[in-house]
């Protein structure tokens, strides 16, 4: 036998056969889905900072996931400029929301500040930012559509994994039954709320929060189902996401529904101290800044 | 001489053939990631989809399930070793502090984490 020969048997040890196809990857073991790998960095500061934008801030919906999601997706040099305009364009066409957010926002700040919510104005406040936050998503349609261009297919995935994260961070945080990092157990903290405290204040929210509207995990599960076939797939026209509007709309007078009714519960149970801590806190958060620049 | 090259070659394939198969193992998990932590992480991509580098091992996604290969390929590992120089130009990135102690390095090489102006 010839060397050639002994380097081709080698080669097709370790190889495979050159005309033959590769055989397939072996097949995956599986893990028991039992308990969880070690949460590292479960209760980090980037995760409470997350919730705790997610806990203030509605107005976007899954328009402002999507601009939040370019944060982290890692592009390359080349495409930075391009990423990085589109998402100033969206953060632009969602600052009717934004602004309309803010007056929320601040409306609560004075009713807590007062020691009684003003729930009329508070929920006009609400109205008109569900007709902004709805016309929004219709704004930044040919951004999305200029970002599904730009961005290659492993990327669009990448992107659908994290705005699937946000959307499941957003509505633990504000979805939940409060068991954990919701709105009552971080006002707790905040303001170092007693146990009686608390207590009245769940009692005053249980009963106000059922009059309110509900939320439709599944509505929105399946809006963004839609978007992310289609965000995956080759051919994107977000002209045709006939959904976005309402499901963001939803989210938006939701989550600031839920935060108004968790601060009138919480407002004639708060001694003065915690009132003004709570009514700085909701200012700072209606004068958000996404960026030191801004 | 016959016998000689064949003393070099068995040892020498049965060496890389394993390397490059447990390339391709991977373990599939019932849990993913947390969401909090793929939503502010950057991936790196590989075989065409990103991946995560979280709990010492590379994480993506397949048809929804999540995986991760139980043998760290070459080209990830060497974008481990890019982390450090490029964190420190990230401002509004955070060290993960889960990350701090590599078990295999014990040293500072986990991905840098996006926060969030509160």
């Amino acid at each position: 036998m010839k060397l050639s020969s002994l380097a081709c048997v080698w080669f097709l040890a370790a190889n495979g056969c050159g005309s033959s196809p590769p055989p397939p990857p072996p097949a995956p073991e599986v893990a028991p889905a039992t308990d969880p790998p070690d949460q590292i960095g479960s209760d980090d500061e980037a995760d409470s900072d997350l919730a705790e934008h997610h806990r203030h801030h509605h107005h976007g919906g899954i328009a402002m996931f999507v601009a939040m999601s370019l944060d982290t997706l890692g592009v390359d040099d080349n495409q930075l400029a391009q990423i990085q305009k589109i998402q100033a364009d969206i953060h632009a066409q969602l600052k009717p929301a934004h602004d309309a957010e803010k007056v929320v926002l601040l409306a609560l700040a004075d009713g807590v500040a007062a020691g009684m919510i003003d729930q009329d104005r508070t929920d006009a406040a609400i109205a008109e930012l569900a007709k902004t936050s709805a016309a929004a998503q219709d704004a930044v349609a040919d951004s999305l559509d200029a970002l599904h261009q730009t961005l290659t297919a492993p990327q669009r995935e990448a992107l659908v994994d994290k705005l699937e994260a946000h959307i499941a961070v957003w509505d633990e945080t504000n979805a939940g039954d409060d068991k954990r990092g919701g709105h009552l157990e971080k006002l707790a903290t905040d303001l170092a709320l007693t146990p009686d405290q608390v207590e009245k204040i769940r009692g005053n929210f249980t009963t106000s929060i059922g009059k309110a509207g509900k939320y439709d995990r599944a509505e929105v599960d399946a809006q963004f189902k839609q978007f992310a076939e289609a965000f995956g797939a080759d051919r994107f026209d977000a002209h045709e996401m006939k959904m976005g509007g309402m499901v963001s709309s939803h989210m938006a007078v939701w989550g600031l529904t839920r935060m108004s009714r968790v601060y009138a519960a919480a407002a004639p149970v708060l001694t003065p101290e915690q009132r003004t801590k709570a009514a700085d806190m909701l200012r700072h958060h209606a004068n958000y800044k996404r960026t030191d620049a801004e | 001489m016959f016998k000689s090259v064949l003393a070099i070659i068995i040892p020498l394939t049965l060496a890389l053939a394993p390397t490059k198969a447990d390339a391709q193992i991977t373990v599939t998990v019932g849990v993913a990631p947390p969401s909090a932590y793929i939503a502010t992480t950057e991936p790196e991509y590989f075989e065409g989809r990103p991946v995560y580098w979280y709990n010492n091992n590379w994480y993506y996604r397949d048809h929804g399930r999540w995986s991760y290969y139980r043998s760290e390929p070459r080209y990830l590992r060497e974008r481990r070793g890019r982390w450090v120089e490029r964190n420190r130009d990230h401002g509004r990135f955070v060290h993960d502090r889960g990350h701090e102690h590599d078990r295999d390095r014990g040293r500072h090489d986990g991905p840098a984490r996006y926060r969030y102006h509160r």
